[in-house]
């Protein structure tokens, strides 16, 4: 990951050697929302081929569904009950993104990397029965339980990071300049972040009251692997993005 | 404004340098025990003990006279003794004093001691009863490790491995009764557990581990101890779960001592942990 970031350090610090004086010497502030969450984005020029974009994008959940088939034991009973998953964007990071646009249109291609949370999809399992507010599941020595009935999870993949700092590489074509060259501009992007085969995770607590997030396998839930199923067609997130930028100076 | 911008743009990516994450504390230094001079453990020798009445011991029935076998001191201040009742010890425990030579046992009696003899003797005075002296070998306690002295039960961890998937609950302390309703309301129906509460596991420098309940009495195992992993058998049939010999491992968290047993029901296909989260006694 550190290798990554000096990585893109030393881009941002080449790049204005090739290009002149347009370097930083303007400034756009966007807003916008897709696959990737809704976010807010800074971009200014890196030369007149390049534009360097930093932003941060939260996922509301706004675009949710359900896996009506998921089950659960029913310790009580000894049979299976269901267990509606409920899902919804969950993203909560960071992106350094660089748009090289190879003409003096708005076409362009976009390197780069989301950082920060490595949950992209939050939910919970809901209707869990009774037994599983008392009850739970030993995750690596941590408990991990539901809360009147709801056990809230998360689906996680660290691309080249970690649990803790995830780093999704991203590519990705595009059209829309980052950096206006009149007052505003509308870009539209599409592309792939790199992210890895995705997890589930949830909060358990420790002998000694310690909260943690933990991953859930298939060895601590048979179930789990249901969900495990449906994560691996995620390895590649794809990444459909609209913006509007307003030029600051 | 360049440089500016460029020196806020390396000021925001500092950030992505590093990354922590918290991790368990695994200290285990603990305050020396406040009896660590007094523990030690006396196993008594075959024969007849001798009453301070001076009376053979056959000549007064069998019911009236306590016969001891075992009696051990621990680091934090615990008592057990044992005494044959049928063919099986049972044990009892509390808290103790010592003066000099002179152990005062909290709901139970006194007991003098003399370890300097070969062997060791011992004049047992039960509240109210007569006085027995007799012979045992005596060990005395080691003060080597960290985990010899007495600990309080924070909490339980319970995990029993049922008809489809493991499931794990906490308890505060250990109560048998909310232990119980977990296992029967998780497809074990019909498993007993007595009633009450462990209060204590003391695990001494004299090889023992003693569970110590709510009610005085207590199960006392023998162990060796290798790194983290303990191996014990029960001294009599043991009433904490029912659990037969089984493995153990002791580890050090936040301050705390984690005692993770695992070991089958008796009688029962069964099987499950049991994890208690211990803190120090003095």
């Amino acid at each position: 990951m550190k290798k990554f970031t000096i990585l893109c350090v030393a881009a941002a610090l080449l790049f204005p050697a090739h290009a002149g004086a347009q370097v930083f010497n303007h400034l756009s502030a966007g807003i916008g929302f897709g696959t990737d969450a809704l976010n807010i984005q800074i971009a200014a020029p890196l030369g007149s081929h390049v534009d360097v974009i930093a932003g941060y994008g939260i996922g509301l959940g706004v675009i949710n569904f359900t896996v009506k088939d998921f089950t659960l034991p029913d310790p009580a009973s000894s049979s299976n009950v269901n267990t509606p998953l409920k899902l919804g964007m969950g993203m909560n990071d960071g992106r350094l993104l660089f748009n090289i646009y190879p003409g003096k249109s708005g076409f362009h291609f976009t390197v780069g990397a989301y950082m920060g949370s490595s949950r992209f999809i939050s939910g919970k399992i809901t209707n869990m029965p009774a037994a599983y507010n008392t009850a739970g599941i030993d995750v690596d020595g941590y408990l991990v339980k539901a809360k009147n009935g709801e056990l809230a999870v998360d689906l996680c993949a660290n691309g080249i990071g970690s649990h803790a700092f995830a780093v999704k590489p991203y590519v990705g074509i595009g059209f829309g300049r980052a950096v206006p060259q009149k007052a505003v501009s509308f870009s539209v992007d599409l592309g792939a972040q790199y992210q890895g085969k995705p997890g589930v995770w949830a909060k358990g607590e420790g002998l000694t009251g310690r909260i943690a997030e933990v991953q859930i396998t298939e060895k601590d839930l048979k179930e789990i692997s249901k969900v495990d199923e449906f994560g691996k067609y995620m390895t590649f997130w794809p990444t459909l993005t609209f913006h509007l930028y307003v030029k600051l100076f | 404004m360049k440089k500016i911008l460029f020196v806020a743009t390396l000021v925001a990516l500092l950030p992505l340098l590093f990354s922590c994450e918290k991790a368990g504390n695994n200290d285990n230094v603990f305050k020396n025990p406040t009896f660590i001079h007094c523990a030690g453990q006396f196993i008594m020798l075959d024969g007849s003990p001798t009453l301070s009445s001076a009376a053979s011991v056959k000549a007064v029935p069998q019911a009236a006279v306590p016969v001891y076998t075992y009696v051990e001191f621990t680091e934090s201040g615990i008592y057990v003794v044992g005494s044959l009742e049928g063919s099986e010890t049972q044990y009892k425990s509390g808290n103790y004093t010592a003066d000099g030579n002179v152990y005062t046992l909290n709901g139970f009696g006194t007991v003098e001691v003399n370890v300097t003899a070969t062997p060791a003797k011992l004049t047992i005075t039960p509240t109210g009863g007569a006085s027995q002296t007799m012979t045992a070998t005596y060990k005395k306690a080691g003060s080597t490790n960290v985990a010899y002295r007495g600990w309080t039960i924070d909490k339980t961890r319970a995990t029993v491995y049922g008809f489809h998937t493991p499931i794990t609950a906490d308890f505060v302390g250990c109560n048998f009764n909310d232990m119980a309703k977990f296992l029967n309301d998780n497809g074990h129906k019909g498993i007993y557990l007595p009633s009450g509460s462990l209060k204590s596991v003391s695990i001494t420098g004299a090889d023992s581990i003693i569970f110590s309940y709510s009610d005085n009495t207590a199960d006392v195992a023998e162990y060796t101890l290798n790194g983290s992993n303990l191996t014990f058998s029960w001294r009599t049939p043991s009433r904490l779960l029912e659990v037969e010999n089984g493995k153990a491992t002791i580890d050090y968290l936040d301050g705390k001592c984690i005692l993770k047993i695992e070991a089958a029901l008796k009688g029962s296909t069964t099987s499950g942990s049991v994890t208690f989260v211990l803190s120090p006694m003095e």
